[in-house]
Protein backbone atom coordinates (compact mmCIF):
# COMPACT_ATOMS: atom_id res chain seq x y z
CA UNK A 1 0.00 0.00 0.00
CA UNK A 2 2.95 1.85 0.50
CA UNK A 3 3.53 3.09 -2.97
CA UNK A 4 -0.52 4.11 -3.69
CA UNK A 5 -1.84 7.84 -3.35
CA UNK A 6 -4.70 6.36 -3.94
CA UNK A 7 -6.04 2.71 -2.58
CA UNK A 8 -9.50 0.56 -1.30
CA UNK A 9 -9.49 -2.26 0.70
CA UNK A 10 -12.19 -4.75 0.63
CA UNK A 11 -14.65 -2.26 -0.68
CA UNK A 12 -18.44 -3.26 -0.74
CA UNK A 13 -21.15 -0.93 -1.29
CA UNK A 14 -25.09 -2.19 -0.89
CA UNK A 15 -28.00 0.21 -0.58
CA UNK A 16 -30.67 -2.76 0.05
CA UNK A 17 -30.04 -5.95 1.84
CA UNK A 18 -32.21 -7.31 -0.37
CA UNK A 19 -30.35 -7.03 -3.20
CA UNK A 20 -26.82 -7.83 -4.59
CA UNK A 21 -24.54 -5.49 -3.41
CA UNK A 22 -23.32 -2.76 -5.84
CA UNK A 23 -19.86 -3.29 -5.61
CA UNK A 24 -18.37 -6.50 -3.70
CA UNK A 25 -15.11 -6.56 -2.37
CA UNK A 26 -12.79 -4.31 -4.30
CA UNK A 27 -9.53 -4.37 -3.95
CA UNK A 28 -7.20 -1.50 -6.18
CA UNK A 29 -3.90 0.82 -5.57
CA UNK A 30 -3.54 3.61 -7.81
CA UNK A 31 0.12 4.80 -8.27
CA UNK A 32 1.33 8.30 -8.35
CA UNK A 33 0.54 10.17 -11.32
CA UNK A 34 -0.74 7.36 -13.32
CA UNK A 35 -3.59 7.53 -15.62
CA UNK A 36 -5.92 4.78 -14.27
CA UNK A 37 -8.97 3.96 -16.69
CA UNK A 38 -12.20 2.31 -15.05
CA UNK A 39 -14.05 0.54 -17.70
CA UNK A 40 -17.47 -0.59 -17.27
CA UNK A 41 -20.94 -1.49 -18.35
CA UNK A 42 -23.78 0.99 -17.47
CA UNK A 43 -24.99 0.44 -14.11
CA UNK A 44 -21.86 -1.26 -13.07
CA UNK A 45 -21.27 1.11 -10.66
CA UNK A 46 -19.03 2.98 -11.36
CA UNK A 47 -20.46 6.51 -10.22
CA UNK A 48 -20.56 4.42 -6.56
CA UNK A 49 -17.12 3.24 -7.18
CA UNK A 50 -15.85 6.88 -7.28
CA UNK A 51 -17.99 8.62 -5.39
CA UNK A 52 -16.32 6.32 -2.36
CA UNK A 53 -12.92 6.95 -3.47
CA UNK A 54 -13.89 10.62 -3.47
CA UNK A 55 -15.80 10.52 0.37
CA UNK A 56 -19.02 11.36 -0.91
CA UNK A 57 -20.37 7.54 -0.37
CA UNK A 58 -19.36 5.77 2.74
CA UNK A 59 -18.14 1.83 2.12
CA UNK A 60 -20.72 -0.64 3.54
CA UNK A 61 -17.47 -2.50 4.25
CA UNK A 62 -14.30 -1.80 3.53
CA UNK A 63 -12.25 1.25 3.45
CA UNK A 64 -10.40 3.76 1.30
CA UNK A 65 -7.33 5.44 2.14
CA UNK A 66 -5.42 8.37 0.27
CA UNK A 67 -2.04 8.04 1.32
CA UNK A 68 -2.11 6.30 4.90
CA UNK A 69 -5.10 7.83 5.96
CA UNK A 70 -8.96 6.48 5.79
CA UNK A 71 -10.90 8.65 3.75
CA UNK A 72 -14.10 9.73 5.81
CA UNK A 73 -15.65 12.41 3.98
CA UNK A 74 -14.31 14.70 0.84
CA UNK A 75 -10.95 16.17 0.95
CA UNK A 76 -9.10 19.03 -1.07
CA UNK A 77 -6.92 16.81 -2.44
CA UNK A 78 -9.27 14.90 -4.37
CA UNK A 79 -10.91 16.49 -6.99
CA UNK A 80 -14.05 15.57 -8.72
CA UNK A 81 -15.22 16.00 -12.92
CA UNK A 82 -18.86 14.33 -12.97
CA UNK A 83 -20.54 12.86 -15.34
CA UNK A 84 -22.96 15.43 -16.08
CA UNK A 85 -21.64 18.71 -16.42
CA UNK A 86 -22.54 19.82 -13.16
CA UNK A 87 -22.02 23.36 -13.62
CA UNK A 88 -23.54 25.89 -11.43
CA UNK A 89 -26.02 27.81 -13.99
CA UNK A 90 -25.91 30.80 -12.10
CA UNK A 91 -22.11 31.55 -12.46
CA UNK A 92 -20.54 32.48 -15.06
CA UNK A 93 -17.45 30.04 -17.02
CA UNK A 94 -15.09 31.98 -14.01
CA UNK A 95 -17.25 31.90 -11.11
CA UNK A 96 -17.31 28.00 -11.99
CA UNK A 97 -13.84 27.44 -12.24
CA UNK A 98 -13.04 30.14 -9.03
CA UNK A 99 -15.56 28.50 -7.24
CA UNK A 100 -13.49 25.44 -5.39
CA UNK A 101 -11.01 28.47 -4.18
CA UNK A 102 -13.25 30.34 -3.03
CA UNK A 103 -14.49 28.03 -0.32
CA UNK A 104 -11.25 27.10 0.30
CA UNK A 105 -11.06 31.16 1.36
CA UNK A 106 -8.71 32.25 -1.51
CA UNK A 107 -8.06 35.69 -2.00
CA UNK A 108 -10.16 37.32 -4.66
CA UNK A 109 -6.96 38.45 -6.95
CA UNK A 110 -5.53 35.25 -6.41
CA UNK A 111 -8.94 33.07 -7.28
CA UNK A 112 -9.24 34.62 -10.26
CA UNK A 113 -5.30 34.53 -11.40
CA UNK A 114 -5.82 30.79 -11.05
CA UNK A 115 -9.00 30.47 -12.38
CA UNK A 116 -7.92 32.42 -15.41
CA UNK A 117 -4.94 30.41 -16.16
CA UNK A 118 -7.08 26.83 -16.28
CA UNK A 119 -9.51 28.34 -18.52
CA UNK A 120 -6.06 29.39 -20.11
CA UNK A 121 -5.35 25.94 -20.08
CA UNK A 122 -8.60 24.06 -21.17
CA UNK A 123 -9.03 26.48 -24.17
CA UNK A 124 -11.67 28.57 -23.01
CA UNK A 125 -10.08 32.35 -22.89
CA UNK A 126 -12.80 34.67 -23.56
CA UNK A 127 -15.67 33.03 -22.54
CA UNK A 128 -14.93 33.89 -18.78
CA UNK A 129 -18.09 35.56 -19.12
CA UNK A 130 -20.22 33.27 -20.17
CA UNK A 131 -22.57 31.10 -18.70
CA UNK A 132 -23.00 27.91 -18.82
CA UNK A 133 -26.33 27.52 -20.20
CA UNK A 134 -24.43 29.12 -23.64
CA UNK A 135 -22.08 26.94 -24.09
CA UNK A 136 -21.50 23.76 -26.07
CA UNK A 137 -20.89 20.26 -24.38
CA UNK A 138 -17.41 20.19 -25.30
CA UNK A 139 -16.97 23.49 -23.55
CA UNK A 140 -19.27 22.84 -20.40
CA UNK A 141 -16.66 19.88 -19.51
CA UNK A 142 -13.63 21.91 -20.54
CA UNK A 143 -15.00 24.07 -17.49
CA UNK A 144 -15.70 21.04 -15.44
CA UNK A 145 -12.23 20.24 -16.25
CA UNK A 146 -10.92 23.49 -15.50
CA UNK A 147 -12.82 23.71 -12.04
CA UNK A 148 -11.08 20.83 -10.88
CA UNK A 149 -7.52 21.29 -11.54
CA UNK A 150 -8.18 24.98 -10.05
CA UNK A 151 -8.08 23.41 -6.32
CA UNK A 152 -4.93 22.08 -6.85
CA UNK A 153 -5.79 18.19 -6.11
CA UNK A 154 -3.26 15.41 -6.12
CA UNK A 155 -5.98 13.18 -7.60
CA UNK A 156 -8.55 13.61 -10.32
CA UNK A 157 -11.51 11.78 -10.61
CA UNK A 158 -13.37 11.76 -14.01
CA UNK A 159 -16.45 9.85 -13.69
CA UNK A 160 -17.37 9.53 -18.06
CA UNK A 161 -16.33 12.87 -18.82
CA UNK A 162 -16.88 13.11 -22.20
CA UNK A 163 -19.90 10.14 -21.88
CA UNK A 164 -22.55 12.83 -23.60
CA UNK A 165 -19.96 14.13 -26.31
CA UNK A 166 -20.21 13.26 -30.25
CA UNK A 167 -17.83 11.10 -31.62
CA UNK A 168 -15.81 14.34 -32.71
CA UNK A 169 -15.89 16.06 -30.08
CA UNK A 170 -15.57 13.40 -27.57
CA UNK A 171 -11.64 12.55 -29.93
CA UNK A 172 -10.39 16.08 -29.48
CA UNK A 173 -11.29 16.59 -26.01
CA UNK A 174 -9.49 12.80 -25.11
CA UNK A 175 -6.12 14.41 -27.01
CA UNK A 176 -6.53 18.03 -24.89
CA UNK A 177 -7.03 16.12 -21.63
CA UNK A 178 -4.26 14.24 -22.53
CA UNK A 179 -1.75 17.52 -22.96
CA UNK A 180 -3.54 19.01 -19.87
CA UNK A 181 -2.08 15.72 -18.14
CA UNK A 182 1.24 15.93 -19.56
CA UNK A 183 1.52 19.98 -18.83
CA UNK A 184 0.62 19.40 -14.91
CA UNK A 185 0.30 15.82 -14.37
CA UNK A 186 -1.71 14.36 -11.58
CA UNK A 187 -3.35 11.06 -10.49
CA UNK A 188 -6.23 10.92 -12.47
CA UNK A 189 -8.40 7.93 -12.39
CA UNK A 190 -10.80 7.99 -15.42
CA UNK A 191 -14.39 6.46 -15.26
CA UNK A 192 -15.52 5.28 -18.87
CA UNK A 193 -17.92 2.69 -20.73
CA UNK A 194 -15.78 2.80 -24.33
CA UNK A 195 -13.22 0.56 -25.05
CA UNK A 196 -12.05 2.54 -27.48
CA UNK A 197 -11.31 5.68 -25.13
CA UNK A 198 -9.94 3.46 -22.08
CA UNK A 199 -7.11 1.91 -24.46
CA UNK A 200 -6.89 5.49 -25.94
CA UNK A 201 -6.01 7.06 -22.42
CA UNK A 202 -5.03 4.78 -20.08
CA UNK A 203 -1.55 3.45 -18.52
CA UNK A 204 -3.57 0.87 -17.14
CA UNK A 205 -6.97 -0.04 -17.83
CA UNK A 206 -9.62 -1.78 -15.42
CA UNK A 207 -12.44 -3.65 -16.64
CA UNK A 208 -15.31 -3.66 -14.19
CA UNK A 209 -18.32 -6.53 -14.09
CA UNK A 210 -21.55 -5.66 -13.22
CA UNK A 211 -23.62 -6.30 -10.09
CA UNK A 212 -21.86 -7.13 -8.32
CA UNK A 213 -19.70 -4.70 -9.61
CA UNK A 214 -15.79 -6.59 -9.34
CA UNK A 215 -12.86 -6.02 -10.97
CA UNK A 216 -12.67 -8.54 -14.14
CA UNK A 217 -9.53 -7.80 -15.85
CA UNK A 218 -6.48 -5.58 -15.39
CA UNK A 219 -4.02 -4.89 -17.90
CA UNK A 220 -0.64 -2.16 -18.66
CA UNK A 221 -1.14 -0.34 -21.66
CA UNK A 222 2.29 0.47 -22.59
CA UNK A 223 1.70 2.01 -25.91
CA UNK A 224 3.42 5.37 -25.79
CA UNK A 225 1.43 8.78 -26.42
CA UNK A 226 0.15 9.70 -29.14
CA UNK A 227 -1.71 6.38 -29.47
CA UNK A 228 -3.43 5.44 -32.76
CA UNK A 229 -6.84 4.30 -33.12
CA UNK A 230 -5.22 1.99 -36.20
CA UNK A 231 -2.02 1.05 -34.75
CA UNK A 232 -1.95 -3.07 -34.41
CA UNK A 233 -0.87 -3.42 -30.87
CA UNK A 234 -3.63 -0.99 -30.17
CA UNK A 235 -6.42 -2.98 -31.83
CA UNK A 236 -5.00 -6.03 -30.26
CA UNK A 237 -5.74 -4.94 -27.14
CA UNK A 238 -9.22 -3.80 -27.85
CA UNK A 239 -10.09 -6.92 -29.02
CA UNK A 240 -8.42 -8.50 -26.03
CA UNK A 241 -10.57 -6.43 -23.44
CA UNK A 242 -13.69 -6.52 -25.69
CA UNK A 243 -13.41 -10.29 -25.69
CA UNK A 244 -13.81 -9.85 -22.24
CA UNK A 245 -16.82 -7.79 -22.13
CA UNK A 246 -20.55 -7.89 -23.46
CA UNK A 247 -19.52 -4.00 -24.32
CA UNK A 248 -20.83 -3.22 -27.63
CA UNK A 249 -17.17 -2.14 -29.70
CA UNK B 1 -42.89 11.91 4.19
CA UNK B 2 -42.68 12.27 0.66
CA UNK B 3 -40.05 14.74 -0.90
CA UNK B 4 -42.37 17.13 -2.91
CA UNK B 5 -45.84 18.02 -2.05
CA UNK B 6 -48.24 17.63 -4.26
CA UNK B 7 -50.74 20.72 -3.65
CA UNK B 8 -52.58 23.07 -5.24
CA UNK B 9 -50.46 25.28 -4.26
CA UNK B 10 -47.95 23.96 -6.27
CA UNK B 11 -47.22 24.89 -9.66
CA UNK B 12 -44.55 22.17 -11.18
CA UNK B 13 -41.73 22.79 -12.36
CA UNK B 14 -42.63 22.35 -15.96
CA UNK B 15 -45.21 25.11 -16.09
CA UNK B 16 -43.19 27.07 -14.13
CA UNK B 17 -40.15 26.92 -17.05
CA UNK B 18 -43.04 27.55 -19.18
CA UNK B 19 -44.27 30.93 -17.41
CA UNK B 20 -40.52 31.66 -17.18
CA UNK B 21 -39.43 30.93 -20.86
CA UNK B 22 -42.38 33.66 -21.37
CA UNK B 23 -41.95 35.97 -17.98
CA UNK B 24 -37.99 35.90 -18.92
CA UNK B 25 -36.68 34.95 -21.91
CA UNK B 26 -33.02 34.85 -22.43
CA UNK B 27 -31.07 37.19 -24.14
CA UNK B 28 -30.83 35.82 -27.45
CA UNK B 29 -34.56 34.15 -27.76
CA UNK B 30 -35.62 37.98 -27.06
CA UNK B 31 -34.57 39.02 -30.59
CA UNK B 32 -35.59 35.72 -31.98
CA UNK B 33 -38.94 35.92 -31.19
CA UNK B 34 -39.19 39.38 -31.19
CA UNK B 35 -37.90 39.83 -34.53
CA UNK B 36 -40.12 36.97 -35.58
CA UNK B 37 -43.42 38.91 -34.16
CA UNK B 38 -42.28 42.16 -35.29
CA UNK B 39 -41.39 41.32 -38.95
CA UNK B 40 -44.57 41.43 -41.43
CA UNK B 41 -44.89 38.17 -43.35
CA UNK B 42 -45.54 40.44 -46.52
CA UNK B 43 -44.14 43.83 -46.41
CA UNK B 44 -46.28 46.35 -48.14
CA UNK B 45 -43.92 49.12 -48.00
CA UNK B 46 -45.95 51.36 -45.24
CA UNK B 47 -43.42 53.21 -42.52
CA UNK B 48 -42.10 50.65 -40.87
CA UNK B 49 -40.76 52.73 -38.24
CA UNK B 50 -42.73 55.19 -35.55
CA UNK B 51 -45.67 54.93 -33.53
CA UNK B 52 -48.04 53.95 -36.67
CA UNK B 53 -46.27 50.88 -37.59
CA UNK B 54 -45.84 49.95 -33.81
CA UNK B 55 -49.58 50.65 -33.61
CA UNK B 56 -50.35 48.64 -37.41
CA UNK B 57 -48.32 45.53 -35.31
CA UNK B 58 -50.37 45.58 -32.36
CA UNK B 59 -53.52 45.57 -33.91
CA UNK B 60 -52.58 42.89 -35.94
CA UNK B 61 -51.34 40.61 -33.22
CA UNK B 62 -54.54 41.71 -30.54
CA UNK B 63 -57.07 42.43 -33.02
CA UNK B 64 -59.63 39.20 -31.70
CA UNK B 65 -58.58 40.46 -27.98
CA UNK B 66 -59.85 43.90 -28.65
CA UNK B 67 -62.88 43.06 -30.51
CA UNK B 68 -63.95 40.71 -27.87
CA UNK B 69 -63.83 43.48 -25.74
CA UNK B 70 -65.75 46.27 -27.24
CA UNK B 71 -67.94 43.76 -27.81
CA UNK B 72 -68.49 43.15 -24.22
CA UNK B 73 -68.60 46.43 -23.22
CA UNK B 74 -71.01 47.41 -26.08
CA UNK B 75 -73.30 44.15 -24.89
CA UNK B 76 -73.09 45.08 -21.02
CA UNK B 77 -74.07 48.76 -22.13
CA UNK B 78 -76.86 47.25 -24.09
CA UNK B 79 -78.21 45.35 -21.22
CA UNK B 80 -78.68 48.57 -19.52
CA UNK B 81 -80.33 50.60 -22.18
CA UNK B 82 -82.97 48.19 -22.67
CA UNK B 83 -83.65 47.85 -18.76
CA UNK B 84 -82.69 44.43 -19.23
CA UNK B 85 -81.57 44.39 -15.87
CA UNK B 86 -82.51 47.46 -13.59
CA UNK B 87 -80.83 50.25 -12.60
CA UNK B 88 -80.53 49.46 -9.44
CA UNK B 89 -78.98 46.23 -9.61
CA UNK B 90 -76.46 47.20 -12.64
CA UNK B 91 -74.90 50.30 -13.95
CA UNK B 92 -73.88 50.64 -17.60
CA UNK B 93 -69.85 51.17 -18.02
CA UNK B 94 -70.32 54.44 -19.69
CA UNK B 95 -71.64 55.37 -15.90
CA UNK B 96 -68.91 53.15 -14.48
CA UNK B 97 -66.43 55.41 -15.72
CA UNK B 98 -68.47 58.54 -14.84
CA UNK B 99 -68.25 57.48 -11.10
CA UNK B 100 -64.92 56.12 -10.67
CA UNK B 101 -63.55 59.83 -12.16
CA UNK B 102 -66.30 61.80 -9.52
CA UNK B 103 -64.77 59.40 -7.05
CA UNK B 104 -61.45 60.18 -6.93
CA UNK B 105 -62.23 63.96 -5.88
CA UNK B 106 -65.15 62.81 -3.75
CA UNK B 107 -65.66 61.10 -0.25
CA UNK B 108 -69.56 60.62 -1.29
CA UNK B 109 -71.34 58.43 -0.71
CA UNK B 110 -69.19 56.07 1.15
CA UNK B 111 -67.12 58.31 3.32
CA UNK B 112 -63.38 58.52 1.66
CA UNK B 113 -61.80 59.00 -2.03
CA UNK B 114 -61.33 56.01 -4.22
CA UNK B 115 -57.38 56.43 -3.88
CA UNK B 116 -58.15 56.59 -0.30
CA UNK B 117 -59.46 53.41 -0.02
CA UNK B 118 -57.31 51.95 -2.62
CA UNK B 119 -54.13 53.39 -0.72
CA UNK B 120 -55.46 51.77 2.55
CA UNK B 121 -56.48 48.19 1.15
CA UNK B 122 -52.93 48.14 -0.38
CA UNK B 123 -51.35 49.08 2.66
CA UNK B 124 -52.98 46.39 4.31
CA UNK B 125 -52.32 43.52 2.08
CA UNK B 126 -48.44 44.65 1.78
CA UNK B 127 -48.37 44.17 5.40
CA UNK B 128 -49.73 40.71 5.59
CA UNK B 129 -48.12 40.05 2.93
CA UNK B 130 -44.92 41.08 3.30
CA UNK B 131 -45.17 39.51 6.69
CA UNK B 132 -45.99 36.03 5.37
CA UNK B 133 -43.02 36.41 2.80
CA UNK B 134 -40.15 37.22 5.94
CA UNK B 135 -41.56 34.16 7.88
CA UNK B 136 -43.01 31.87 5.32
CA UNK B 137 -39.71 31.76 2.91
CA UNK B 138 -36.93 31.02 4.99
CA UNK B 139 -39.58 28.28 7.39
CA UNK B 140 -40.14 26.79 4.00
CA UNK B 141 -36.58 26.55 3.03
CA UNK B 142 -35.04 25.59 6.63
CA UNK B 143 -38.04 22.73 6.27
CA UNK B 144 -36.90 21.66 2.82
CA UNK B 145 -33.38 21.59 3.51
CA UNK B 146 -33.42 19.66 6.96
CA UNK B 147 -35.28 16.77 7.48
CA UNK B 148 -35.78 17.12 11.28
CA UNK B 149 -37.25 20.61 11.75
CA UNK B 150 -39.53 19.12 8.90
CA UNK B 151 -41.09 16.69 10.74
CA UNK B 152 -41.61 18.80 14.08
CA UNK B 153 -43.03 21.83 12.09
CA UNK B 154 -45.14 19.86 9.52
CA UNK B 155 -47.68 18.20 11.29
CA UNK B 156 -48.59 21.37 12.78
CA UNK B 157 -48.37 23.24 9.86
CA UNK B 158 -50.86 20.68 7.85
CA UNK B 159 -53.28 20.88 10.74
CA UNK B 160 -53.42 24.51 9.81
CA UNK B 161 -53.11 24.81 6.62
CA UNK B 162 -56.80 23.51 5.56
CA UNK B 163 -58.04 26.21 7.37
CA UNK B 164 -59.59 29.07 5.05
CA UNK B 165 -58.27 32.35 6.97
CA UNK B 166 -61.91 33.78 6.77
CA UNK B 167 -62.47 31.23 9.73
CA UNK B 168 -59.75 33.38 11.60
CA UNK B 169 -61.33 35.68 11.74
CA UNK B 170 -63.42 35.54 14.85
CA UNK B 171 -60.40 34.59 16.79
CA UNK B 172 -57.91 37.04 14.64
CA UNK B 173 -60.80 39.95 16.65
CA UNK B 174 -60.96 38.56 19.64
CA UNK B 175 -56.61 38.04 20.20
CA UNK B 176 -56.10 41.33 18.11
CA UNK B 177 -59.24 43.34 18.45
CA UNK B 178 -60.48 45.26 15.47
CA UNK B 179 -57.55 47.22 14.03
CA UNK B 180 -55.10 46.79 11.63
CA UNK B 181 -53.73 44.33 13.22
CA UNK B 182 -56.39 41.57 13.00
CA UNK B 183 -56.95 42.46 9.01
CA UNK B 184 -53.06 42.05 8.40
CA UNK B 185 -52.93 38.47 10.60
CA UNK B 186 -55.54 37.74 8.45
CA UNK B 187 -54.16 38.28 4.98
CA UNK B 188 -50.59 37.33 6.80
CA UNK B 189 -52.29 33.52 7.18
CA UNK B 190 -53.78 33.86 3.64
CA UNK B 191 -50.71 34.48 2.25
CA UNK B 192 -48.37 32.36 4.48
CA UNK B 193 -49.12 28.78 3.20
CA UNK B 194 -48.16 29.68 -0.59
CA UNK B 195 -44.79 30.60 0.49
CA UNK B 196 -43.83 27.75 2.75
CA UNK B 197 -45.03 25.14 0.17
CA UNK B 198 -43.45 26.79 -2.49
CA UNK B 199 -40.16 27.42 -0.90
CA UNK B 200 -40.00 23.59 0.33
CA UNK B 201 -40.34 22.18 -2.72
CA UNK B 202 -38.38 24.75 -4.22
CA UNK B 203 -35.39 23.89 -2.40
CA UNK B 204 -36.38 20.13 -2.53
CA UNK B 205 -35.66 20.32 -6.48
CA UNK B 206 -31.84 21.00 -5.84
CA UNK B 207 -29.67 19.38 -8.18
CA UNK B 208 -28.05 16.78 -5.78
CA UNK B 209 -25.16 16.64 -8.31
CA UNK B 210 -24.62 20.01 -7.33
CA UNK B 211 -24.62 19.67 -3.81
CA UNK B 212 -21.55 17.17 -4.69
CA UNK B 213 -19.60 19.44 -6.37
CA UNK B 214 -20.19 21.72 -3.34
CA UNK B 215 -19.41 19.11 -0.89
CA UNK B 216 -16.10 17.56 -3.13
CA UNK B 217 -14.78 21.55 -2.33
CA UNK B 218 -15.06 21.00 1.51
CA UNK B 219 -18.20 23.47 1.23
CA UNK B 220 -20.11 22.95 4.67
CA UNK B 221 -24.12 21.69 4.78
CA UNK B 222 -24.93 25.12 5.72
CA UNK B 223 -23.03 26.50 3.24
CA UNK B 224 -24.73 24.10 0.49
CA UNK B 225 -27.79 25.07 1.47
CA UNK B 226 -26.71 28.91 1.21
CA UNK B 227 -24.72 28.58 -2.43
CA UNK B 228 -26.59 25.93 -3.60
CA UNK B 229 -29.80 25.00 -2.51
CA UNK B 230 -31.16 28.90 -2.29
CA UNK B 231 -30.41 29.64 -5.86
CA UNK B 232 -31.85 26.69 -6.95
CA UNK B 233 -35.17 27.37 -4.92
CA UNK B 234 -35.18 30.75 -6.32
CA UNK B 235 -37.96 30.28 -9.12
CA UNK B 236 -40.21 28.45 -7.01
CA UNK B 237 -39.88 31.30 -4.17
CA UNK B 238 -40.83 33.06 -6.65
CA UNK B 239 -43.77 31.20 -7.82
CA UNK B 240 -44.92 30.94 -3.94
CA UNK B 241 -44.43 35.13 -3.87
CA UNK B 242 -46.74 35.52 -6.86
CA UNK B 243 -49.29 33.01 -5.12
CA UNK B 244 -49.13 34.86 -2.03
CA UNK B 245 -49.74 38.04 -3.39
CA UNK B 246 -53.13 36.35 -5.09
CA UNK B 247 -53.84 35.01 -2.00
CA UNK B 248 -53.31 38.64 0.05
CA UNK B 249 -55.26 40.28 -2.45
CA UNK B 250 -58.32 38.40 -2.71
CA UNK B 251 -58.64 37.89 0.83
CA UNK B 252 -58.34 41.51 1.31
CA UNK B 253 -62.73 41.77 1.06
CA UNK B 254 -63.10 39.37 3.90
CA UNK B 255 -60.75 41.15 6.05
CA UNK B 256 -62.24 44.48 5.64
CA UNK B 257 -64.94 42.85 7.30
CA UNK B 258 -63.76 43.50 10.09
CA UNK B 259 -65.42 47.13 10.72
CA UNK B 260 -63.56 48.98 8.33
CA UNK B 261 -63.84 52.34 7.81
CA UNK B 262 -61.53 52.63 5.00
CA UNK B 263 -60.87 50.64 2.10
CA UNK B 264 -61.97 48.64 -1.60
CA UNK B 265 -63.60 46.33 0.21
CA UNK B 266 -65.61 48.26 2.70
CA UNK B 267 -66.17 50.05 0.24
CA UNK B 268 -67.99 47.77 -2.03
CA UNK B 269 -69.85 46.73 1.36
CA UNK B 270 -71.19 50.32 1.44
CA UNK B 271 -72.15 50.32 -1.99
CA UNK B 272 -74.13 47.16 -1.35
CA UNK B 273 -76.07 48.85 1.63
CA UNK B 274 -76.60 52.13 -0.17
CA UNK B 275 -77.82 49.99 -2.80
CA UNK B 276 -75.73 51.71 -4.89
CA UNK B 277 -74.31 49.09 -7.83
CA UNK B 278 -71.68 51.76 -9.69
CA UNK B 279 -70.12 52.24 -6.28
CA UNK B 280 -69.86 48.13 -6.21
CA UNK B 281 -69.04 47.83 -9.80
CA UNK B 282 -66.10 50.89 -9.44
CA UNK B 283 -64.83 49.08 -5.97
CA UNK B 284 -64.46 45.73 -7.75
CA UNK B 285 -62.75 47.13 -10.65
CA UNK B 286 -60.12 48.64 -8.99
CA UNK B 287 -59.51 46.09 -7.15
CA UNK B 288 -59.39 43.92 -10.03
CA UNK B 289 -57.16 46.03 -12.02
CA UNK B 290 -54.92 46.97 -8.60
CA UNK B 291 -54.43 43.11 -8.76
CA UNK B 292 -53.46 42.90 -12.18
CA UNK B 293 -50.55 45.99 -11.21
CA UNK B 294 -49.09 44.02 -8.35
CA UNK B 295 -48.69 40.77 -10.18
CA UNK B 296 -47.37 42.35 -13.38
CA UNK B 297 -45.19 44.41 -11.13
CA UNK B 298 -43.92 41.11 -8.96
CA UNK B 299 -43.18 38.85 -12.05
CA UNK B 300 -41.21 42.04 -13.97
CA UNK B 301 -39.12 42.28 -10.68
CA UNK B 302 -38.87 38.48 -11.15
CA UNK B 303 -37.90 38.12 -14.23
CA UNK B 304 -35.60 41.03 -13.84
CA UNK B 305 -33.98 39.15 -10.52
CA UNK B 306 -33.98 35.76 -11.85
CA UNK B 307 -33.14 36.38 -15.40
CA UNK B 308 -30.29 38.76 -14.74
CA UNK B 309 -28.55 35.82 -12.29
CA UNK B 310 -29.52 32.74 -14.67
CA UNK B 311 -31.15 30.91 -12.42
CA UNK B 312 -33.62 29.39 -14.75
N1 LIG C 1 -28.05 6.08 -3.55
C1 LIG C 1 -28.42 4.91 -4.10
N2 LIG C 1 -29.42 4.18 -3.57
C2 LIG C 1 -29.79 2.99 -4.11
N3 LIG C 1 -29.23 2.47 -5.20
C3 LIG C 1 -28.23 3.14 -5.79
C4 LIG C 1 -27.77 4.39 -5.27
N4 LIG C 1 -26.76 4.84 -6.04
C5 LIG C 1 -26.61 3.91 -7.00
N5 LIG C 1 -27.47 2.89 -6.85
C6 LIG C 1 -27.55 1.69 -7.69
O1 LIG C 1 -26.28 1.25 -7.97
C7 LIG C 1 -26.19 0.79 -9.30
C8 LIG C 1 -24.96 1.34 -9.96
O2 LIG C 1 -25.14 2.72 -10.14
P1 LIG C 1 -24.01 3.64 -10.77
O3 LIG C 1 -24.60 4.97 -10.96
O4 LIG C 1 -22.78 3.57 -9.95
O5 LIG C 1 -23.75 2.94 -12.16
P2 LIG C 1 -22.77 3.44 -13.30
O6 LIG C 1 -21.85 2.33 -13.61
O7 LIG C 1 -22.15 4.74 -12.92
O8 LIG C 1 -23.77 3.64 -14.49
P3 LIG C 1 -23.67 4.65 -15.72
O9 LIG C 1 -22.75 4.05 -16.71
O10 LIG C 1 -25.08 4.72 -16.23
O11 LIG C 1 -23.18 5.96 -15.20
C9 LIG C 1 -27.46 1.18 -10.00
O12 LIG C 1 -28.20 0.04 -10.30
C10 LIG C 1 -28.19 2.04 -9.02
O13 LIG C 1 -29.54 1.70 -9.02
MG1 LIG D 1 -22.25 6.68 -13.66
Amino acid sequence: MDDYILSCQDLTVSFKDSEPPVLRGLTLGVRENEFLVILGPGQCGKTVFLNCLAGLQLPTEGAVYYRHNKVVGPGRERGVVFQKYALFPWQTVLGNVAWGLKSQGVSKEKRRAIALKYIQLVGLSGFENAYPQTLSGGMKQRVGLARAYATGPKVLLMDEPFGALDAQTRYAMENELLILWEKEKRTVIFVTNNIEEAVFLGDRVILMSARPGRIKIEREILIPHPRSYTDPTFLALRQEISAETDLAL
Amino acid sequence: MSKTDPTSEVVGPEILSQRMGRGSPSPSSIELSTSAQLAPPKDRGGSKSGLLYFFHQFLRREYLSIISLIVFLLAWEGVCYFKIIGPYQLVPPTTVLKVFILKLTQVNPDGAYLWAHALSSLGLALLGFLGAALIGVPLGLFMGWYTRLNLVVRPIFDLIRPIPPIAWIPLAILWLGIGVKAKAYIIFLASFVPCVINSFTGIRLTNPILARVARVHGASDFTVFLKIGLPSAIPMIFNGLRLSLNAAWTTLVAAELVAASQGLGFMIQMGRRLARPDIVIVGMLTIGVLGALLSWGLSKAESHFVSSRRLT
